[in-house]
């Protein structure tokens, strides 16, 4: 375990602080990293050899953090708590499969502390590492801890398009990218909206487009009242990370998926079923491409055969609600 | 009766929940150094040299110590002293201790280890056990003679006629069953803290579950006098047998503490609870049972290959057990197995909760619930007519006592509604059954001696109040609640008046700890003689004070037979009630409060104690507990004896869904037999704990190794059962009295987890036609069966 005594713990009271905080660190040369409830952060942090900076707190966005439910969209505030979203009346009115999800995610401890943000934002994980440092330091470190390895997917190079197979496990995203959800992302050089849809990177390490010096201040839903389910594969009903996660609406012509915990990063595909199919065969044409998209990895407990086959169980599941 | 059979409250219960309970990592000594372990990085390696160097030079570290500073190795059986406190000159297990660093500070310890250059030759390691039977030129032990491969024990029974007993079946079925490595995920990790005298006494506080055990092996390891060495087990959180040998960490704490005159203390991370494990052995079992329509089961045939790990810890009594706890609850006149156990470079596998019976059960449950489908009868019908009879001898020679399972069934097919249910359920809708059978205490010491098995003193001083003492561990499981019930009843006298001094090797006398089911059936008989030996004092005071003549005490040498009984075989068709005297001095305790009912005159408890300290002082009473002589006088004929043994039954109803494999346990009948009840509260609490754990064991459980590192240390990636998976539970434990338990007492600890895992595997096949032959049963296990089985049609 990393010696992070000299890690230090930055708390600014309003936006204008944190841009300070963070000129006055990136001036330094200093590393550091955002925590809001610090569920990912705060494991990750023991788990590691490697300096992960300073810590700053995002603690000042709870003041502004609320749910406002207008006609046409849903603007959530990012430092909402996983267990605010899970118990709001309003919002499971206006759009109920985000408190679901919400619901769903890790075990009451976790959801007080977590955070929607950082829901989205969760690292992406693997069975090699997400380990102790005793363990990785056996396995000899892999890219996304800094070594010049990829333990999962042996012959994986650095500069591989892919390099890293560590998975997504944002239960809540995949409903977000169904629902077609914009993220409000800000920094010193301004705010900018982003669609969720072009928001992720399919590597292990690069993630996302959020750069290391923007915070994901809020979430915007359209009120498109569509119906979506969400259903997640895990070992016990609680506490455990998606093995997989499916987010599904259906629609006149088809249906829109999206997947996490499989792939290395959340995966939202709109089928259009063409005239003359059988709905049956258009199914079977759907799952195929989903199953298809990315390859699945043995870093979980049910092995990847079983992941893929679940995902065409869970889309028809979902699709015959 | 006053306390036996009312729900009472654990001891120390309040302690626990409002975390003023202290445990081992609570206990603070002044200024102690803290130790960490440098562990190894590779399954197997030839040590070449360890530079420490730099190490030592690093300001606030005091000591440092290598396998070097321990010249004797150690186990918890005295056949296999195969460990060392920390590795010497070869490393067997990632995770194994090789360095131990005390400094002033945890993190400085920690820091320190980083600084230690080791360099190794990395080894080819052994981490398939089929093929640690193969011959090899690199051997994990290479100490054991007489032998080319990783085997470290083979043991083998046969009795009867197997081929006549196959030749006689109606049907005869077999098959290969795999399970992987589990293990106890205890609540609280290993630690040890040791306080060092001017005169170099040790007084070492251990998470562990056999004090007396660690007070051996610290005295061997570290060659200081077993008279310099107190061992004390604070409260504990969960040993399930994970606690039961002595380890290396507590070595390395006594021993820092010896060269630097420093306390000392070692707590573990979770991580490290891993690496250490001896967990349940990962076996495979090939097994053959033969059963027929009317005489039940004829022969049973197991080859059993188990997984040990890097050392021997309890290996070679698991080894046995894997077979000779199949001699129950059935008749089974003709049986065989045998079972290799084997090294492996993985961390060592030992003691869990049903030990070494859990896995055969599950074949045998298993196959048995085949042979009845093959035989077209209700497994649970045929089950009723072929249990073992009471006041009985198995063919291995088990003494066998008190036998209620028969109506137990009856009674769990009754409260399940089973006849509505069996082979009626809609498709993906299945019951299923499963019976076991479990020991209550080994007959024989691990340390073979001539000692009782459990000593209970008794005290009673001016205030009236009892003090027991007792070498028993409670290790949540009650122990302590059970030795002060057993006073209290006897004497009349509320819980409150028997305080409990447990676990401490310099005040209580010698018990051999708290390990296979033994504590209430051993230490209870000994905590309950200890209390009539007091009561025939309190007695004579009262009688003295009611001016009344005691009458003739029809048995008096009863007391001194029971010291005996060790040495006398006991008649195998009739009660032996010599380890069970009855109370018949005529009077009655209750309520602080000593009658006698023909005169309708009483005297109040405190002024008998008065009277009885007069001229003597307070009373000091010893009482003790050792089992019969049993057994026949084959090899290997004292595994598995026990005075007496529990059986159960399990029926379990499951929801399987036919598209993903997904198995839900919905409902739960257990009966298990312990007798008597002492605390049906704490019967509960351990049955219910049982279907917990076996609930993880048959459908998520699992160790998984890459390369040897274990690659879920935690429990995020360990999966044991939440609340939610937990099913609803019908409990049933009225057993008729055993007479040589403790008021009727037998074990309820360990014995009902091994039935429950195949209980859920028959319910399986009831919903959805698949045999599962590994656990976990996880979904994609069964669906990849259900697959299979259309691929078949």
């Amino acid at each position: 375990m990393m010696n992070h005594s000299k890690t230090k713990l930055f708390m600014p009271g309003n936006f204008e602080e944190m841009t300070s905080t963070v000129k006055y660190l990136e001036k330094k040369g200093e590393k550091f990293q955002f925590i809001a409830g610090g569920s990912d952060v705060v494991p990750r942090m023991k788990d590691s050899k490697k300096n992960q900076g300073h810590m700053v707190s995002l603690k000042f966005l709870k003041k502004t953090s609320s749910i406002t439910i207008k006609e046409d969209e849903i603007h959530l505030g990012s430092f909402l708590s996983l267990d605010q979203i899970a118990s709001d009346s309003a919002l499971k009115e206006a759009c109920p499969i985000i408190g679901k999800v919400a619901s769903m995610v890790g075990s009451p401890q976790i959801r007080n502390q977590a955070t929607l943000g950082g829901n989205i934002l969760v690292d992406n994980r693997c069975v090699f590492f997400n380990q102790s440092v005793f363990n990785k330091d056996f396995h000899h470190n892999c890219f996304k801890d800094g070594g010049s390895q990829c333990i999962l997917v042996k012959g994986a190079k650095a500069n591989d398009a892919i390099s890293c197979r560590a998975r997504s496990v944002s239960d809540l995203t995949p409903a977000l990218l169904v629902l077609d959800a914009k993220l409000v992302v800000k920094s010193i050089r301004g705010e900018r909206t982003i669609s969720a849809r072009e928001f992720f990177k399919e590597d292990g390490i690069a993630k996302n487009n959020l750069e290391t010096d923007e915070v994901l201040i809020s979430v915007i839903i359209p009120r498109l009242h569509k119906s979506v389910h969400y259903k997640k594969l895990t070992v016990r009903k609680t506490l455990d990370f998606p093995s997989l996660g499916v987010a599904l609406a259906k629609n006149e012509q088809g249906f829109e998926v999206a997947v996490c915990g499989i792939f290395s990063m959340p995966m939202y595909f709109n089928f259009v079923f063409a005239g003359g199919k059988s709905l049956s065969s258009s199914m079977e044409e759907s799952i195929k491409n989903v199953t298809s998209a990315a390859p699945v990895f043995k870093q979980d407990f049910f092995p990847p055969k079983y992941r893929k086959e679940m995902l065409g169980v869970y889309i028809k599941e979902l699709f015959e609600r | 009766m006053n306390t036996i059979g009312s729900r009472t409250i654990m001891k120390g219960s309040l302690e626990k929940v409002t975390g003023a309970a202290k445990y081992t990592d609570d206990i603070k000594v002044k200024n102690p150094l803290y130790i960490k372990l440098l562990r190894s990085p590779h399954a197997f390696a030839k040590i070449v040299s360890i530079n420490l160097d730099r190490v030592i030079a690093l300001e606030g570290v005091k000591c440092v110590v290598t396998g070097a500073d321990f010249k004797n190795t150690f186990g918890v059986l005295p056949i296999s002293k195969d460990e060392p406190a920390l590795a010497r000159d070869v490393v067997r297990y990632v995770g194994e201790p090789v360095v131990a660093v005390a400094a002033e500070t945890i993190g400085l310890a920690k820091r320190a280890l980083d600084l230690i250059d080791i360099k190794y030759i990395e080894k080819r390691a052994h981490l398939n056990p089929s093929h640690s039977l193969r011959k090899s030129e690199d051997r994990i032990h290479p100490e054991l003679p007489n032998r080319e491969n990783n085997l470290h024990k083979h043991v083998e029974q046969s009795f009867g006629d197997l081929e006549n007993g196959f030749e006689n079946s109606d049907t005869i079925v077999s098959s290969e069953f795999t399970f992987p490595s589990v293990t106890h995920a205890f609540t609280e990790p290993h630690c040890t803290v040791v306080e060092i005298s001017g005169d170099k006494e040790l007084k070492i506080y251990s998470a562990t579950q056999v004090p007396h055990y660690v007070h051996r092996a610290v005295s061997e390891v570290l060659e200081v006098p077993m008279h310099k060495v107190r061992v004390i087990k604070p409260y504990l959180g969960g040993g399930f047998g994970g606690k039961s040998d002595p380890f290396p960490h507590e070595m390395v704490a006594a021993k820092v503490a010896l060269l630097t005159g420093r306390n000392t203390k070692i707590t573990f991370s979770r991580e490290e609870v891993f690496f250490s494990h001896h967990g349940r052995h990962p076996s495979k079992i090939k097994m053959k049972l033969g059963v027929s329509k009317d005489d039940g089961l004829k022969s049973l045939e197991g080859n059993i290959l188990i997984d040990g790990g890097a050392y021997g810890s309890f290996g070679v009594v698991t080894s046995y057990y894997n077979g000779v706890l199949l001699q129950g609850p059935y008749n089974l006149p003709n049986f065989s197995f045998n079972c290799d156990r084997v090294y492996t470079n993985k961390p060592m596998c030992g003691a869990m909760r049903g030990h070494g019976g859990v896995n055969p059960r599950f074949a045998m449950e298993v196959l048995l619930d085949e042979a009845c489908t093959n035989l077209g009868v209700d497994p649970c019908e045929f089950r009723l007519g072929h249990f073992l009879k009471p006041y009985s001898l198995t063919p291995n020679e088990f003494r066998i006592t008190s036998v209620s399972v028969n109506s137990g069934l009856k009674k769990a097919m009754a409260k399940s509604k089973w006849s509505e249910k069996y082979g009626k359920l809609p498709f993906g809708k299945g019951i299923g059954v499963g019976c076991g059978f479990f020991i209550s205490g080994s007959n024989l010491p691990i340390h073979w001696n001539q000692m009782p098995q459990s000593s209970v003193r008794l005290t009673i001083d001016f205030d009236g109040g009892v003090t027991l003492y007792s070498g028993a561990s409670d290790i949540g499981q009650g122990s302590d609640t059970m030795l002060a019930m057993m006073a209290s009843e006897v004497l009349g006298l509320p819980m409150d008046m028997i305080k409990v001094v447990s676990a401490d090797t310099r005040l209580c006398p010698i018990d051999l700890g708290s390990y296979s089911s033994r504590v209430t059936f051993m230490a209870g008989n000994a905590a309950r003689n200890a209390a009539i030996r007091v009561r025939k004092i309190l007695a004579k005071a009262a009688y003295e004070m009611l001016e009344l003549k005691a009458p003739k005490e029809k048995d008096a040498n009863v007391d001194i037979d029971f010291f005996k009984q060790g040495q006398n075989p006991p008649k195998y068709d009739s009660p032996y009630l010599g380890a069970n005297p009855k109370i018949d001095d005529g009077l009655t305790f209750s309520d602080q409060k000593i009658s006698e009912a023909q005169a309708g005159e009483s005297v109040d408890y405190i002024d008998v104690v008065r009277r009885a300290l007069d001229f003597g002082g307070a009373l000091n009473v010893q009482g003790v507990y050792s089992s019969p002589k049993l057994g026949g006088t084959f090899k290997g004929a004292g595994a598995g004896l026990s005075p007496a043994y529990s059986m159960s039954v399990f029926i379990s109803e499951v929801d399987v869904n036919p598209s993903t494999g997904a198995v839900k346990v919905e409902k739960v009948t257990c009966f298990h037999d312990c007798g008597v009840a002492l605390n049906p509260l704490a019967v509960e609490g351990q049955l219910e704990g049982s279907i917990h754990m076996g609930l993880g064991q048959a459908l998520m459980e699992r160790i998984e190794h890459t390369e040897g590192a274990v690659q879920n240390a935690s429990f995020l990636n360990y999966k044991i059962p939440s609340a939610f998976e937990m099913p609803e539970i019908e409990l049933i434990y009225d057993g008729e009295a055993e007479v040589e338990g403790p008021f009727g007492a037998k074990e309820v600890g360990e014995g009902a987890l091994a039935p429950f895992i195949p209980s859920i595997a028959n319910a399986v096949y009831d919903a959805v036609g698949v045999r599962v032959r590994q656990l976990p049963m996880s979904a994609d296990v069964i669906l990849s069966a259900l697959r299979e089985k259309e691929g078949k049609k």
